[in-house]
């Protein structure tokens, strides 16, 4: 049995200790809002937070999250300023990668709350969008931060 | 295979002009009302594409793949435009698989590509909204005893004499009643939405983790599969040990299909682990002996040899045997993964009389009559849903129908409802590609700097070679996808000849985003950059009125430059291309 808290809620589930945390979120929470991607910590789009820390679920075994807490997409407030700045820019497009994406994001402005071009390059340097959104997850940091952006800002 | 896609991409785009004025409303509703009968809603469903509830909700069902392109509201947008709705109670739907939502233009197939959402489903959707709101109007008038004319409606509700009002929701029964009009006119005037940036309906619903993607379904008692797959293309199970596998906590059931062994187990990752310890003997079959280089070698062979004349104006061949300098280059691209995001994954729970399946798919008629195929059902006994496609790129528009047709083989030996997902490595290693083409151009000038003749043999396998499409997309021996881009350049130029070998192997191969523009952009693009004469024209030696139109790069005639939009000059050997695709 391991047990550990999920968006605030305590959870205790009976699996072999190795399996990924993605697939207990996915499959026995079903909290799929985390995403497969890879497999091997290499896309970001099965990022949740562990402890406040952005970690790839896809390679944490479940089993070193015990008495953790672990906050995922869902567990995400309405309002998050993160979440407003998304739709504001309309930064998805397929959105299969977007939640990866966003707790990437949140976890950058948690440490760094009025982060440069720089730092948000290098944060999100993990995070692989096929569909290339990512002059606007860009901007939509930088608003989220509360840096005023033009409107129409420089796309990128 | 639908019998109905007996068109080639360009005719398909040929022949809308004329598929566009007969469109017809469908005037049933195949599970929208349905769904709104469950409900206890009396709703007013004047078509395949719309339906409007008593509680003033707007449904547009629509009948396009969401794969980050937008259609969830472009497409909404053509019918609210008309309908004169609130756009704010608009809502959308993922359409089901039947003949009201097969492509305007692409003959009896419901399927999303070619970059023809918008386009080949502007006038049906606009006029589907029309016949709404005549029908809305008609209701009101007849409630207040008034002429039509006298009524307009605007955000939602009709407006009458005497400032007189009912809202869509309160005209609904009344509208449902009336007949659909045959010929509805479509407003005049500014449009309202169409235009006008607005918020994406599913952006929401792709921020808070609550849309589905395929490899996202659940239901009760659902297993999960991977498959292990032969190590080459065409590969066969010889034999195979499950025994360790099968010892796996979580591992169900290990079973052999046409694609390989799957492991079938109640979730993934017990799936995986199951397959890392199966024992299996492969028939690699002739694919074995297929090689990069060897590939390489024969493609380079053919190359220097004569193919299939694709086109010809003038007569590059004499033209460049006479020329003084001769531009000659040799162009790869290899084979090139989707690679979608989300990969590749289907579910299916298959009964004796019915099937379901939901993935995302961009094929919807191909996959499910496939499916049929398989399970030795009718078509018509096999549903199949539409969900979120975590990136499409053609990957989802398969004309093998590989990732539903290896699940429902699953789900004939499990009997239990299942959900096939690939890795990312089954996802790159299993294909389909975009082919590996080997290319040769050669090029001359005239006395001007200006093309004379270009000759351009291309060599690489038909996405389309022994599939249903091949009878009517590949005509005399040339595949139009395979000189897409290259047959059809923009470029005007007095002798050209275009030339086609389409070798072929065991490597599955399929159309991906743009097609033939995909590689030819980059070859014509280069080796105009190459022929071009360095120095006063920069490094673009075809300018725009070469070719009788305008460049998105030139400012005018005068300007060959692009670097007043590019922001920088392109080196020699980086060509800015000119495009139409």
């Amino acid at each position: 049995m391991i047990d550990f808290t999920v968006n605030g809620k305590e959870q205790r589930v009976d699996v072999t200790p190795e399996t990924p945390l993605l697939w207990v979120l996915r499959e026995k929470l079903g909290l799929t809002g985390t995403k497969f991607g890879c497999g091997e910590g290499l896309c970001g789009a099965c990022t949740v937070h562990i402890d406040g820390l952005p970690q790839r679920s896809c390679i944490t075994p479940v089993g070193d999250v015990q008495g953790k807490r672990v906050l995922t997409i869902e567990g995400l407030p309405e309002n998050h300023p993160v979440k407003r700045a998304w739709l504001d820019q309309e930064v998805s497009q397929c959105g299969y990668c977007q939640p990866g994406q966003i707790m990437t994001a949140v976890a950058l402005l948690e440490k760094k709350p009025r982060p440069t071009d720089a730092d948000i390059d290098s944060a999100m340097s993990g995070n692989l969008c096929r569909c290339g959104t990512y002059g606007r997850i860009r901007r939509a940091i930088h608003i989220a931060g509360g840096k005023p952006v033009p409107k129409g800002g420089k796309k990128s | 295979m639908s019998k109905g896609s007996t068109l080639s991409r360009r005719q398909f785009i040929k022949t809308s002009a004329l598929a566009g004025g007969g469109l017809l409303l469908a005037c049933h509703l195949p599970f929208g009302a349905r769904d709104a009968l469950a409900a206890g809603k009396t709703v007013f469903a004047p078509n395949a594409f719309l339906r409007i509830g008593t509680d003033e909700s707007v449904t547009v069902i629509v009948n396009k793949s969401e794969m980050g392109q937008g259609v969830y509201t472009s497409l909404p947008m053509l019918i609210a435009e008309e309908l004169c709705c609130d756009w704010k109670r608009v809502t959308f739907q993922a359409s089901p698989v039947a003949a009201e939502y097969n492509h305007a233009q692409f003959g009896p197939i419901m399927v999303t590509g070619g970059s023809t959402s918008v386009r080949s489903e502007w006038e049906r959707l606009s006029l589907a909204g029309a016949a709404a709101r005549e029908m809305l109007i008609a209701a009101a008038a007849g409630q207040w005893k008034v002429g039509p004319a006298a009524c307009r409606a605007e955000n939602g509700i009709v407006h009458g004499p005497g400032d007189r009002q009912l809202s869509f929701g309160q005209l609904a029964a009344q509208a449902a009643r009336l007949p659909v009009p045959k010929a509805p006119t479509l407003k005049s005037g500014a449009k309202k939405l169409l235009g006008k940036p607005l918020h994406r309906l599913d952006s929401p619903a792709k921020i808070n983790g609550t849309a589905i993607f395929g490899i996202d379904v659940a239901v009760p008692g659902m297993l999960t599969v991977v498959i292990a797959r032969p190590p080459v293309f065409g590969g066969k199970v010889k034999s195979f040990d499950a025994t360790k596998a099968r010892a796996v906590p979580g591992v169900y059931s290990i079973v052999e299909i046409d694609a390989g062994v799957a492991v079938v187990a109640d979730g993934f990752w017990p799936a995986l682990k199951g397959r890392e310890l199966l024992e299996i003997v492969w028939d690699e079959g002739a694919g074995a002996r297929v090689s990069t280089p060897a590939m390489r070698e024969e493609y380079a062979g053919l190359a220097a040899t004569p193919g299939l004349v694709a086109r010809r104006d003038g007569d590059a061949v004499a033209v460049l045997a006479k020329a003084g300098k001769r531009y000659e280059v040799e162009y790869e691209v290899p084979y090139l993964a989707h690679a979608p995001m989300e990969p590749l994954n289907c579910f299916v729970d298959l009964k004796s009389d019915s099937c379901l399946i939901r993935t995302g798919s961009q094929f919807q008629t191909v996959d499910r009559n496939a499916a049929a195929r398989v399970a030795g059902l009718k078509p018509e006994q096999v549903t199949l849903e539409t969900t979120f496609l975590g990136g499409g790129f053609g990957r989802r528009a398969c004309t093998g129908s590989d990732y539903v047709v290896e699940a429902v083989q699953v789900a004939m030996k499990v009997k239990q409802p299942i959900k096939v997902i690939r890795t990312r490595e089954d996802d790159m290693r299993a294909g389909y590609y975009r082919p590996m083409w080997y290319d040769r151009l050669a090029a001359c000038l005239d006395g001007k700097g200006m093309p004379l003749a270009w000759q351009h043999r291309i060599v690489g396998q038909s996405i389309v070679a022994g599939t249903s499409f091949e009878s009517a997309m590949v005509k005399d021996g040339i595949d139009d996808t395979s000189v897409e881009g290259a047959a059809n350049t923009p470029y005007a130029i007095p002798n050209l000849q275009v030339e086609l070998h389409s070798p072929r192997n065991a490597v599955p191969v399929l159309w991906w985003r743009s097609v033939g523009h995909s590689p030819y952009g980059l070859r014509n693009g280069e080796l105009s950059g190459r022929t071009g004469p360095p120095g006063r024209q920069g490094p673009v030696p075809v300018p725009p009125h070469a070719t009788g139109q305008t460049s998105p790069y030139s400012q005018g005639a005068g300007d060959r430059c692009p670097k007043s939009r590019l922001g920088y000059t392109p080196a020699q050997g980086m060509g800015t291309g000119h495009r139409r695709a």
